[in-house]
This record gives C-alpha cells, sequence and structure tokens, in this order.
C-alpha cells in the first residue's frame, strides 16, 4: 500500500457500486424483466451490499490501529471513572520507576558513559602495576622512552590533575585544574568551543598558554568570547587563555571538572628529568589493528630495562613497579568508579526490590478491579465480543496505567537525580556528576515499564480471559469466585513481606555500618572544630622566616579571640583524604619490609591534639619554642610505639625520617584515625611545623570553639585575612562536615537504604491492609452466617490476624534467607556488623510484624462487628 | 459474504484466481466492475460465480498494488461507471501469473491423470 497516495474515499466506493447495480439493472432489463424485477436481480446478485462497503471501510483504515485508539479511549475513561484507584497505581509507579530510573542515572554517569572523546574504546591507560596496586604512569623520562620507541601506539599523553593557586589581576582564587602534554587534546580528539587549544609548541611555555573548561567559562566570564586572550598569573607566570574545551568535557577524571588546563611543562625540569617521581598519568590511543596484550609486550620491556637503571627496594617493585599494564581509558580514570560501584549496584538492587513491592501491590489492585468488573466482561463476552480483544483491552489499560507511570517516574527521576547530584556536589571537594538522560536512560525505563506491565499485568489478564458469563453473571458467583484470586493476593503479599524483610535487614547493616563509623571517629572533638585551609602565597610568603613568622602571629591572634577554646595549625587534619608517608629508622629495630622502613608524617603546631581531642599518653606536645636552631623533637602515635619500640620507652629516642633527618621523641599519643575511618589507626609521627622538613605554604588551621563553629566562620576568616597582605584562605568548614564527606557513600547508601526501607514497608502495610479488606468484603455473608451461627466476634478476628501472622511468617522465613545470601555480596560496605548481625534481623522482623498486626487491625475488626442480618439481607 | 446457495454448482472463485481472471479480462480494452464480472461469468461458460462484493475488493486491492488504474468515464448506455484499464505493471504481472497458473494445472492435472470419460 502507498501511504503518500491519497486514499480513496468510501463514498466514491459507494458510488461505483450503485453505478454497478444500475448497470445491471439494465442488462436485466434489457434481457426483458421489469424495472422492479431487474432492481432486485441486480440486488440478489451483488449480494450484501453493506458488507461489501464494510470490508472496503476495513481495508481502507488499519483495523488494529481503531480498535487500539477504542482501547486508549476506554482506558482513559476507565482511569478518569476511579481516580483513586489510578492515583494510587501511578504514584506508586512514579516513586518505584522514578526511583530506578534515578539510580540508573547516576550508574550511567558514574560505571557506563564513555567519555566525549574520538574513539573511546582505543585509548588505554599506561600504568606501572604490582601486587598492590595498578598504579600512575612511569616517570617522566620512562614516559619519553614509551613515546620514542613504542609503535603500538598512534600517540601517548600526559596528564595530572592538581590543584592551583591563579591570580586575577591579583585577586588570587583556587581552582581545580591539570597538566598535560601538548598532544592530549589533538590525541583525545577535543574540539575547542572557543579559541584553540594546547598544542606541542605551548610545552615551552614561551609564552605560557593555557585553556579553560567550559563550565568555567561560563561561571567566570560568562560565557563573553572576550575570555580568549585574558591573562592569569601562577606564582612568577603570567598564563594566557587561548581557548575553551567543548562543553560535554570536563576532564579524564570523572566528578571532577578541569577547569584550567596548562602544559605539562609546568611541573619544571626537576620533575621531568627526576627518575623517581611517580606524578602523572600517561593514556595512549593504539594504532589501528594493535590489540592492549600486544601493546603492553612492547612497552613492558621498556619499562623493565628503566627500572633495572633506576632501582627501588624490592618490596617496591613486587608491590607496586612489578610490570606494566594496559587499563581501558574509554571511561576515564576509575577513582570515582571503583569507590561507588559497589554502592550504587547495592542501590539499585534496592530500588528494584522497591518496584517490585509497588507492583505487587498494583497487581492486587488490579485484580480487585478485575474482580469488580467481572460483570461487565461476561456481559460483554455474552453479546459477542471476542476474548482475544478483551484482552487486547485489559493489556492497554494496563500498558496505559504504567506508562502513566513511567512519565510521573521519569518526572520524580529527574528531581531525585537533581537531588542525588547536589548531595555529590554539596561538600568542600565536590564530585561533580554530569547526570545527562541519555537513550540509555530512557530505553531503561522503557523497558523497565514494558516488563512491569507483562509480569504485574498478566494475572488480570489471564482473569478477563477466564471470564466465565455464567458464573460472573449470577450474583451468588462471588463465593467460588474469590478463592484464587485471595490465594494470589496472599501470595503476593508474603512475597512483599520476603522483599521488605531484605530491605529492612539491609537498611539496618547499613544503619548500624554508619553509626560504628561515626563511633570510630568519636575520638575527635568533631562538633566543635572549625577547619580553614590557608595558602600563604609566593611571591609575598617566599621566605620560610616570613611564613613562620605569620603563622606564628595567625596562632596568637586566633587564641585571643573570645569563644576560641584552643587553635593550632597542621599539614594534614583528620579524615581530609590526605597521606603521606616518609622513611622511618629506629635504632635497634629490625625492619622486615617496605612497611617497617616508613611512618606516616603530619607535621603540626602546639595544641593540635588537644585542638582535635586526642590524649597526650606520655611525655610532652610539641611547643612553639620547637623552632630552626632548637634541636629537631617528635612525637609519635601509640601505634608506632608498640610497632617500633614494642616494649621499650621510645621517650628520648632518636630517630632518622626521610633518610637523614634526627629528631628526638618527646612524647606519644593516642592513636586516631586520619585517612579512612574504616582502617584502624597506622603508626604515625608528628613534627613541628617550625623546623626543617615541614615549612610548606598550605597549612589547616583548626580551631576549636565554645559555641557552634559555624556562626565564627565568618569572623574567623575576616580576622585571619586581616592579619597581612595576600593571605588566601582555600576553603573553610568543620571537623564534623570532613567527617560526612569522607562517609559520603555510606551516607549516602545508609540514607536511601534507610528510605527505601520504610517505603517498602509503607507499601506492604497497603498490599496488606488491601488484601485483608477485600477478603473480609468478599466473605461479608459467611462471616454473617458464621456469627448467626454463634461465632464469637473475637473468633473472627482472629481468623484474620491469624491469617496475617502466617503471612508474615512465610514472608519473613523467605525474607531472611535472601537476605542472608545477598548480604554477602554487599559484605565489603558493612563495617564492624556481619550480615548475620541479630540485631539487625530481630529488629527487621520485630518491625515487620507490628506493622503488619496494625495494618490488619481495622479489617479484623470490620469484620467482627458485621451485623448479620445487614449481611445477609444485602446478599 | 459469499452468496451462493449450498445446491449451486458453480464454483467459487479463490482469491489469486479472481486477480488473474480481472487482468485477464482487461487486456481486451477498459471496462468497468460490472462489465468484468459480466465478462468473466461469459467466458467461463457460467461455471464461476462472480461474487461481486469481492470483485470490487479485489479491483481496489489491484489499484492500490499498482497493477489497474481507474477513472470516471460514461459507459455504452449513457451511465457514469468506474473504468479500469492494465498498467504496464499489471501487464507484467499477467504474464508471470498466467504461466504460473498453467504450470501448477498441468502439474494437478499430471496428478489427477487422465480424464476420466463418465457414461
Amino acid at each position: 500500500m502507498r501511504f503518500w497516495k491519497r486514499k480513496r474515499p468510501a463514498s466514491d466506493f459507494q458510488d461505483e457500486i450503485r453505478s454497478h447495480l444500475e448497470l445491471e439493472a439494465d442488462e436485466w432489463k434489457s434481457d426483458g424483466l421489469p424495472a422492479g424485477d431487474a432492481q432486485s436481480a441486480a440486488h440478489k446478485a451483488f449480494g450484501n451490499v453493506t458488507a461489501a462497503q464494510e470490508r472496503f471501510y476495513e481495508r481502507r483504515r488499519v483495523t488494529w490501529l481503531d480498535h487500539l485508539a477504542q482501547d486508549v479511549r476506554y482506558g482513559f475513561r476507565g482511569m478518569r471513572q476511579a481516580p483513586g484507584f489510578t492515583l494510587t497505581v501511578v504514584l506508586t509507579l512514579a516513586l518505584g520507576m522514578g526511583a530506578n530510573t534515578a539510580i540508573f542515572s547516576l550508574i550511567d554517569a558514574v560505571l557506563l558513559r564513555s567519555l566525549p572523546v574520538r574513539e573511546p574504546a582505543s585509548l588505554y591507560f599506561l600504568a606501572n602495576a604490582g601486587a598492590r596496586q595498578v598504579g600512575g604512569a612511569p616517570p617522566y623520562p620512562c614516559f619519553e622512552l614509551f613515546r620514542a620507541q613504542a609503535k603500538s601506539f598512534t600517540g601517548i599523553a600526559a596528564y595530572a590533575p592538581n590543584d592551583f593557586g591563579i591570580r586575577f589581576n591579583g585577586v588570587m582564587e583556587q581552582v581545580d585544574g591539570a597538566v598535560v602534554s601538548g598532544n592530549y587534546y589533538s590525541l583525545l580528539g577535543i574540539a575547542p568551543a572557543a579559541g584553540r587549544l594546547l598544542v606541542e609548541d605551548d610545552e615551552r611555555l614561551t609564552p605560557p598558554s593555557a585553556v579553560i573548561s567550559y563550565g568555567y567559562w561560563q561561571r567566570h566570564f560568562g560565557g563573553s568570547p572576550d575570555a580568549v586572550g585574558k591573562t592569569f598569573a601562577l606564582d612568577d607566570k603570567q598564563f594566557t587563555i587561548v581557548g575553551v574545551t567543548a562543553k560535554n568535557f570536563p576532564g579524564l577524571t570523572p566528578g571532577r571538572h578541569d577547569d584550567v588546563t596548562m602544559p605539562i611543562t609546568l611541573a619544571g625540569d626537576r620533575v621531568l628529568r627526576s627518575p623517581n617521581s611517580w606524578w602523572f598519568r600517561a593514556v595512549g590511543r593504539l594504532a589501528p589493528g594493535v590489540g592492549p596484550q600486544q601493546a603492553r609486550a612492547e612497552i613492558d620491556p621498556i619499562f623493565q630495562s628503566f627500572i633495572n637503571d633506576h632501582p627501588v627496594s624490592a618490596d617496591a617493585r613486587r608491590d607496586y613497579f612489578h610490570h606494566m599494564e594496559l587499563t581501558p581509558a574509554s571511561r576515564g580514570l576509575d577513582d570515582l568508579r571503583r569507590r561507588f560501584s559497589r554502592p550504587l549496584w547495592a542501590l539499585m538492587a534496592v530500588v528494584g526490590l522497591v518496584l517490585l513491592i509497588g507492583c505487587a501491590n498494583i497487581t492486587n489492585l488490579l485484580l480487585a478491579r478485575s474482580a469488580k468488573r467481572a460483570k461487565e466482561f461476561a456481559v460483554r463476552v455474552a453479546m459477542g465480543a471476542g476474548r482475544s480483544r478483551l484482552f487486547r483491552q485489559v493489556l492497554v489499560e494496563t500498558g496505559l496505567l504504567f506508562a502513566a507511570g513511567a512519565a510521573a517516574g521519569l518526572t520524580f527521576a529527574w528531581w531525585a537525580a537533581r537531588a542525588v547530584v547536589a548531595f555529590f556536589a554539596g561538600g568542600q571537594q565536590p564530585i561533580r556528576l554530569e547526570v545527562d538522560w541519555d537513550w540509555r536512560v530512557i530505553g531503561f525505563t522503557a523497558a523497565l515499564c514494558l516488563l512491569a506491565t507483562i509480569v504485574f499485568g498478566a494475572a488480570p489478564l489471564l482473569r478477563a480471559l477466564r471470564t466465565d458469563p455464567h458464573a460472573a453473571m449470577k450474583d451468588g458467583g462471588r463465593l467460588t469466585a474469590s478463592r484464587s484470586r485471595a490465594d494470589l493476593g496472599q501470595l503476593l503479599v508474603a512475597f512483599q513481606v520476603a522483599l521488605s524483610t531484605i530491605l529492612l535487614v539491609g537498611a539496618a547493616l547499613f544503619l548500624r555500618t554508619l553509626g560504628n563509623l561515626y563511633s570510630a571517629g568519636a575520638a575527635f572533638h568533631a562538633d566543635q572544630v572549625a577547619l580553614m585551609l590557608i595558602h600563604l602565597p609566593d611571591p609575598t610568603y617566599h621566605e620560610q622566616a616570613t611564613r613562620i613568622a605569620m603563622w606564628d602571629r595567625m596562632l596568637a591572634d586566633v587564641r585571643s579571640l573570645p569563644g576560641v577554646r584552643s587553635a593550632s595549625l597542621s599539614r594534614m587534619t583528620p579524615l581530609d583524604g590526605s597521606n603521606r608517608g616518609v622513611g622511618f629508622a629506629v635504632p635497634g629495630y629490625q625492619p622486615h619490609s617496605d612497611d617497617d622502613r616508613g611512618i606516616a608524617l603530619n607535621a603540626v603546631s602546639d595544641g593540635y591534639f588537644n585542638t582535635m581531642g586526642s590524649a597526650l599518653l606520655r611525655g610532652r606536645d610539641l611547643a612553639p619554642t620547637d623552632r630552626s636552631g632548637a634541636p629537631n623533637v617528635a612525637l609519635i602515635n601509640q601505634s608506632a610505639a608498640s610497632h617500633f619500640f614494642a616494649g621499650r620507652d621510645p621517650i628520648g629516642t632518636i630517630v632518622t625520617l626521610r633518610g637523614d633527618q634526627q629528631y628526638q621523641i618527646v612524647g606519644v599519643v593516642q592513636d586516631a584515625r586520619q585517612a579512612d575511618l574504616r582502617k584502624q589507626a597506622v603508626p604515625f609521627a608528628f613534627i613541628p611545623i617550625r623546623q626543617p622538613i615541614d615549612q610548606g605554604a598550605f597549612m589547616t588551621l583548626s580551631i576549636r570553639t565554645s559555641t557552634d563553629p559555624q556562626q565564627m566562620t565568618a569572623t574567623l576568616q575576616r580576622r585571619i585575612g586581616g592579619l597581612g597582605p595576600d593571605i588566601q584562605i582555600v576553603r573553610a568548614g568543620t571537623l564534623a562536615r570532613q567527617i560526612d564527606e569522607s562517609l559520603l557513600q555510606e551516607r549516602l547508601i545508609s540514607t536511601l537504604a534507610a528510605a527505601f526501607g520504610v517505603l517498602a514497608l509503607l507499601l506492604s502495610a497497603v498490599g496488606l491492609y488491601g488484601v485483608l479488606s477485600f477478603w473480609v468484603g468478599r466473605r461479608t455473608a459467611e462471616i454473617g452466617i458464621r456469627i448467626t451461627l454463634g461465632a464469637i466476634p473475637g473468633q473472627v478476628a482472629w481468623r484474620i490476624v491469624r491469617q496475617t501472622l502466617v503471612l508474615v511468617a512465610v514472608g519473613l522465613a523467605a525474607g531472611i534467607s535472601a537476605a542472608l545470601a545477598l548480604a554477602q555480596f554487599a559484605e565489603k560496605l558493612l563495617y564492624g556488623v556481619t550480615p548475620t548481625d541479630t540485631l539487625s534481623l530481630l529488629g527487621s522482623a520485630a518491625l515487620l510484624t507490628a506493622v503488619a498486626c496494625v495494618a490488619s487491625f481495622v479489617p479484623a475488626r470490620r469484620a467482627s462487628r458485621i451485623d448479620p442480618v445487614a449481611a445477609l439481607r444485602s446478599e | 459474504m459469499p452468496t451462493q446457495k449450498p445446491d449451486d454448482d458453480r464454483i467459487a472463485l479463490m482469491q489469486g484466481t479472481l486477480d488473474l481472471l480481472i487482468l485477464r479480462t482487461l487486456i481486451s480494452g477498459n471496462c468497468h466492475g460490472q462489465g468484468i464480472a459480466r465478462a468473466i461469468q461469459r467466458q467461463s461458460e457460467e461455471v464461476f460465480l462472480v461474487d461481486h462484493g469481492s470483485l470490487y475488493l479485489a479491483l481496489q486491492r489491484l489499484e492500490e498494488k499498482g497493477w489497474i488504474s481507474a477513472r470516471w468515464g460514461v459507459s455504452e448506455n449513457n451511465r457514469r461507471a468506474r473504468f479500469y484499464s492494465l498498467t504496464a505493471k499489471g501487464r507484467a504481472q499477467l504474464v508471470e501469473k498466467t504461466s504460473q497458473w498453467r504450470r501448477l494445472a498441468r502439474a494437478i492435472g499430471m496428478i489427477l491423470g487422465p480424464e476420466e470419460q463418465e457414461g
């Protein structure tokens, strides 16, 4: 059929038939028949005119489309006629599907999506790897050997994310950025949104050029084309912005936006020439037809000979620098994926279960509805409606409901995804996610909708098919017809209880994990400590003496403020995400591995332990007098004391730090977790910020206040800014917030799991209530008879409660065994609890049973109060 | 709906056959529906029953396929009628269908064997 041709109108066909009848009658007349007979003979020969016209009409129109339109109209009418039912179903689905779509869009953004670069599949990171980890790229000289010798790549680029303090017109600003090799953008295939991107020539830094991100361009310059050509200062160099990167390319690190990108040569010759600085990532594009194995085989010998020329310790060689590996770079660096893949899949499972529970309710509602409509269907079957037509109609109705639910769900998901993205981006070290709804997300929702329609609309569909007009037309058909329906409804309730158990147990385990982690961090005065990262930048504070003088002034000034109980400066603060290790040697201690030759190091001022809340166990705290010229002193923590001194008194021992620096131990402090609340404290050394090896330009000022530290932040910032020229406050926050941020995954998963657990509980309660109410409604007459025959109302109610308890017991048994099996997959997410945690299991079971009893209370009471006379009269 | 009575010994046409007969009829010139029906009946020595309703549906189908075309005209006895004519595509189809049909008829004939003489 040609669709572009205008269809022949039905009236034309009618005309043709009329003309045929006239011609036929003419023939009969010419054969000698009278006019009237001739006409009837023509009609007789033609047969059924109306039928022919109908067939023409049906052929012309695509009938099923007609029927579909009709079904859709019916469906909408049905939805309007039962607004309560429609609203319940659509809301349930909106929550269920919305949650699924939202979590899936996060999974898509964090775990699945490829970088918007040319041919992402042929990009690989070149990483040195060993027994302990897959790391970054080997030192720059080795990288240059790869570039010069490896034929397997069309190009290899270097990339190192970094934070920079840059100045526009003298005003300093901290930006997320990166340094990259000149071929970086051409290798990835990124187009500029304005100006040009960096090229090989820019590595000469004459003049220094930089590229900014699209987001930074918008935020900082309002997207003005004038931005290209603007300059900023970084240390002693004046950079010119030469271009803006494409809108969709924020950098190679998911969750991070490289706002300012500069040539890698900025790192300086010393670092670039160093054969033992491991500081950047290398990304290469495989030449056409070359596989990653082949490329690895080519670069590994280059790496091995380089390492042989610049040997490292045997432990380090085994653990970190054993060989080269190629890891896919199509989705960028995998830090974020490693951190969130498990929590996100766990959440996906959680919202999947919530949707199942919600859908079980919907099936129950649909069943109740189809039971109500049994008579309508029976009449239609009796009047000759085809069962396939009825089937289609119910399918369309169900499909419409689910589609409406999915549409509402998309709206909800859009909002929910924004909220979660804001949750990620909220901290001082924000994780920026781009949740774009590509075809994958929309396809996921559509597939989910279709699947749910088929799986959960099936039972009502089959019911429609089974309609027996004879039984349904009889009023008494109720008693017999309800039997199988009740069974299915009860099965669904048990199913819901089982799923809710899984969710509640999971939520309990995650909440206990979070609680355990917080109590692990409770060693700190978290609630009372304000934190400010302060930068004393070059060139004003180029001299160490100038910086130390400023730190001294700052401490004295802040300590004199009312409301400040103590204040200190340190390189690191608990849970700030940084970590640092140096070589460590104790006289008389025999090291067995590299771990025994190193120690974690923090540089702190006097008053640090008092401010954070760690107790001094032995000896003395660091003092303001521990500065250049005075003897070097250090504190160690309990772990270090027991690891390196094994019972001996460490006080007074002179140890060696970083190979050649002598420090005398003057005290021992309590252990505190530094990098990760999940990990036991490691051996730590603390040295004064005023002594040789640690006099950096960045320090965190920690201030323990007697009131809410957030209220003092503004005052403190003003005060500190006024202490001298060019003092940059990089960021300000509180220790409590910092601990919160370090627990981002745990908070995300436990908050959402708890919220969905409660939702599941509510949905199950509604489901149970619905099934019991339906059951009572159907058996009003039966119960009336029982009461007439002498059943005590209490017995009637007990029967319903007993039924509930049986359902709950079955659901709990199934749910707890499933939870135990599933929790093993989530074990890595837990801390301080095991999947078999009795408290979580019993608590969830008790909560579910209690809620189920409450939900069954109303129907049970209604049943016990049935008035037998009224019940029988209504029959 | 076909309207033959059970005792009617005329043969109801199979769908493909009717198409073929229509095309064959039109080879001798333009004709309207009623004329086509009469011609088929006459030429088959009244063996075929042409259900008029089905005939018009077949005409519609052939027209949609582009094997025949139609336009309104005036009949010999001055009545308005819709005249059908064979298109080039239709002509090609006729050749093909005819040879198909001949092969089919010969094959069935061979299976059924020589015609038995009655009486």
